[in-house]
């Protein structure tokens, strides 16, 4: 039995290529866990058959689990061959100086690399562990980009659009960075918003903290600087017997990375915040109101001298003057609950209107 | 095709040449990566194969299912208070179904088998022949897997593909590059040979200074070649893509090396 | 005709569902327990059909054995993309190849040109020729063949 081990830990260390060589590439390309590494690469050894899958959590599990035969040996050499590929695209990569080619040839080199795929399928994406998933190799870019395709951002235009989010504020977007959204904890609850969700007034209480995932290859982050509104289109104008747009939250002036991209109320300062945050709180009988999150893209920075009317915000006029470009949409809903009272007490607001089915002529 | 290529060489003599070609009688052998791969895959649809339904082809209480029961390898069934940790057995028509059903059929061993018996074993032929281990290039059984082309060796001792000039002066209608080929071909390799030419349209062109090569394309189907006379041609060899690369000039390859097939 | 067709092999059905009576000495005209023998065959070739009883357990993998079942096919796709290009590759330079001999035939002599550019109609691939098998037939091949005239 020893010595099979070690016939077997003499063939793991064999293994060459570039898939195996980390002095130039990232550590987050390899596993981290040695005893899924052992098993992966070393499957067909008994030592490591002996013990099972270590992903499997319960020891019966593991002793009851049987891999598909051959699969091993088929393994070993399916490795061979595309890591043989991976190497021709290496070679490719170091004549090239072009940052978006580069970035391609990079992800097309490691997007079958049994490691990275590992890491990104059974880690989180979200919240990403910089060890494992590191949205500045160009590879987990692509996976992020894909993975957020395949479901989020369908899911996120499909709420943009059912419930008119575009055109009601902006007339449309093409979705180019993921954009997430969640509360702190003290509110109560702890979990990235789906988009278009209704929330408590309780909840939505203290400034949100929003996460703007870039995926797009060769940005330089340290001139792109970011802008988030929060606007409500829904709040009653009874004068004009219609809605106007209010403003609930603006941030501008804002420095991301691929990495550290959380913007909650660490990541600016005083000067940032063009307009501070008010929390929903929606008058009884008004209905839902829609909170729409907007990220953009600045041109350059954005002065932020002039005075905004936070009433009666134009939320087209302000992103055509300042030359903002829209990338990521967020949405979600408010309605009047018996918690609102407290909130508008918190923050010193007027006490709200009640709205009757029959409008009665106050002014 | 530009035109000045094609009026430069106006003045140049004709040939017609011939691709002759054995196609392969046996297929490819497959590369490690493929037989693993079919390995791995074979393995995975027995493993999620239906069970064998061998009530359907053995009637109960007969002889011949006794005799398919006793060479079955038996499963392990759930017993009562046992633990078993490879997992509960799970057996259905004497099946694991967490595992692939391994179907052994009786070999009949009743002692009037003979040679002439309908269901002796079937022997398969080899895939290598005597042509092969004489290594023998004038056989047209050699390398059985592989397309053969024929190839000759002219007065100047190269090797190159059988070509034969066309008669550009005969006044009662010319004869097509095909059949120049063809009859050229019999006159250099007998006529008990069977041919058939492709298309009468040249599949490429190969340019000398002085003549033109057009090729047809053509297969042997059933004969052989045998060497008439040693006046024009002094040899000929049935050869493999790899082994034309070998014998003839690297240019003359070239320009002929993607017409030739590579299994 | 139809109808009568039909209500025939009904008929037959229900003949071989229904037990006849068959008076032969030592035969067990009632079957032990449930359906008679007939009803039975029925039962098991229809069973053959069905996916019932005859399922194996679902093949689950472990998130290790995933990554390198994908692996495997990533790696088979692209070995067969790579034959595939080659493939297409040589077919591309093959019809040129023709493109350009017709092309030269055409200048240096259009009369050729004409014979070797008329229809064939009627032309076929020889059923002589044998498509390849796992293993050499006994006569590996017809030598024995003289020309028709």
């Amino acid at each position: 039995m020893f010595r099979r081990g070690l016939h077997s830990s003499a063939k793991f260390l064999e293994r060459k290529g570039v898939w195996s060589d980390f002095s130039k590439r990232s550590k987050s390309l390899g596993l981290a866990s040695e005893s899924v590494k052992k098993y992966v690469f070393e499957g067909d050894s008994d030592v490591v058959k002996r013990l099972g899958p270590p992903s499997l959590k319960r020891r019966m599990n593991r002793v009851k689990y049987t891999a598909p035969e051959h699969i091993d040996d088929m393994f070993r050499i399916s490795y061979e061959f595309m890591s043989k590929r991976a190497e021709d695209k290496y070679s490719q990569l170091e004549k090239e100086t072009d940052i978006k080619v580069r970035c391609k040839l990079e992800t097309e080199a490691e997007l079958h690399n049994p490691e990275v795929l590992y890491n990104f399928q059974y880690n989180d994406k979200l919240e990403n562990d910089t060890r494992v998933i590191d949205y500045q190799v160009p590879v987990y870019r692509h996976l992020g980009l894909k993975h957020w395709e395949s479901y989020g951002r369908m899911l996120l235009m499909q709420r943009l659009e059912s419930l008119s989010v575009i055109p009601d504020t902006l007339p449309t977007l093409q979705p180019k960075a993921q954009v997430s959204l969640r509360f702190p904890f003290s509110t109560g609850v702890n979990k990235w918003i789906e988009p278009g969700e209704i929330l408590s007034s309780n909840t939505t209480s203290m400034v949100p903290s929003i996460k703007i995932q870039e995926f797009e290859h060769g940005i330089n982050f340290d001139k792109q600087k970011y802008t988030v509104l929060i606007v409500n289109p829904d709040e009653p104008d009874v004068l004009n017997d219609s809605f106007k747009t209010t403003l609930a939250f603006a941030l501008t002036n804002l420095k991301i990375d691929y990495n550290d991209n959380v913007v909650d109320p660490r990541k600016y300062d005083e000067s940032q915040i063009l307009a501070d945050y008010v929390p929903p709180v929606p008058e009884k009988n008004v209905g839902k109101q829609r909170y729409s999150v907007w990220v953009f893209r600045q041109k350059s920075d954005l002065e932020s001298s002039e005075l905004i009317d936070r009433e009666n915000f134009d939320i087209r006029a302000f992103a055509d003057s300042h030359q903002l470009e829209p990338v990521g949409a967020h949405v979600w809903r408010s309605e009047w609950d018996s918690n609102v009272a407290t909130i508008r007490e918190k923050y010193g607001l007027p006490e709200g209107r009640v709205f009757h089915r029959v409008r009665r002529s106050y002014v | 095709m530009s035109v000045k290529a094609a009026v430069s060489s106006i003045s140049k003599t004709i040939n017609a040449g011939l691709v002759l070609s054995r196609i392969p009688i046996i297929t490819p052998e497959l590369n490690a990566l493929e037989s693993k791969y079919y390995q791995y895959q074979t393995e995975l649809e027995r493993r999620l194969m239906w069970t064998f339904p061998s009530y359907f082809y053995f009637k109960k209480g007969t002889l011949a299912e006794r005799r398919f029961q006793s060479v079955q390898k038996g499963v392990i069934s759930k017993q009562p208070g046992v633990w078993f940790p490879q997992g509960v057995p799970d057996v259905k028509h004497n099946r694991e179904r967490s595992k692939k059903q391994e179907v052994v059929l009786p070999t009949d061993s009743s002692e009037g088998s003979n040679k002439s018996d309908v269901s002796r074993p079937i022997v398969p032929n080899s895939r290598t022949t005597k042509a092969d281990e004489s290594n023998d290039i004038t056989s047209l059984e050699r390398r059985l897997d592989r397309t053969l082309h024929l190839l000759v060796k002219d007065v100047n001792g190269k090797w190159i593909l059988p070509s034969f000039p066309v008669n550009t002066e005969s006044t009662d209608g010319k004869k097509g590059l095909h059949e120049t080929a063809e009859t050229g071909l019999r006159t250099i390799g007998g006529e008990d040979i069977n041919t058939w030419t492709v298309s009468n349209v040249p599949v490429g062109v190969v340019q000398h200074e002085k003549d033109l090569q057009f090729l047809i394309k053509s297969h042997i189907v059933a004969g052989e070649f045998k060497l008439q006379d040693k006046k024009s041609v002094t040899e000929f060899a049935w050869l493999t893509k790899d082994e034309i690369k070998e014998k003839v000039d690297e240019k003359y390859y070239n320009s002929i090396q993607y017409l030739l097939a590579e299994q | 005709m139809l109808v009568s067709g039909v209500g025939a092999g009904r008929k037959n059905v229900l003949k071989a569902v229904q037990p006849t009576l068959n008076l032969v000495r030592g035969k067990r005209t009632k079957s032990k327990g449930g359906l008679n023998p007939q009803a039975q065959r029925i039962i098991t070739q229809l069973s053959v059909m069905s996916a019932s009883r005859k399922q194996p357990k679902l093949l689950k993998l472990s998130r290790e054995d995933l990554i390198k079942h994908d692996l495997i096919q990533a790696c088979w796709s692209q070995y067969q993309r790579e034959i595939r290009e080659k493939r297409t590759e040589m077919l591309k330079l093959q019809y040129e190849s023709i493109e350009q001999a017709m092309n030269i035939l055409e200048e240096v002599d259009p009369e050729l040109y004409e014979i070797a550019n008329a229809e064939e109609p009627g032309k076929r691939i020889p059923l002589e020729l044998r498509v390849p098998t796992q293993n050499p037939p006994n006569n590996v091949w017809y030598y024995d063949y003289k020309k028709k005239d």
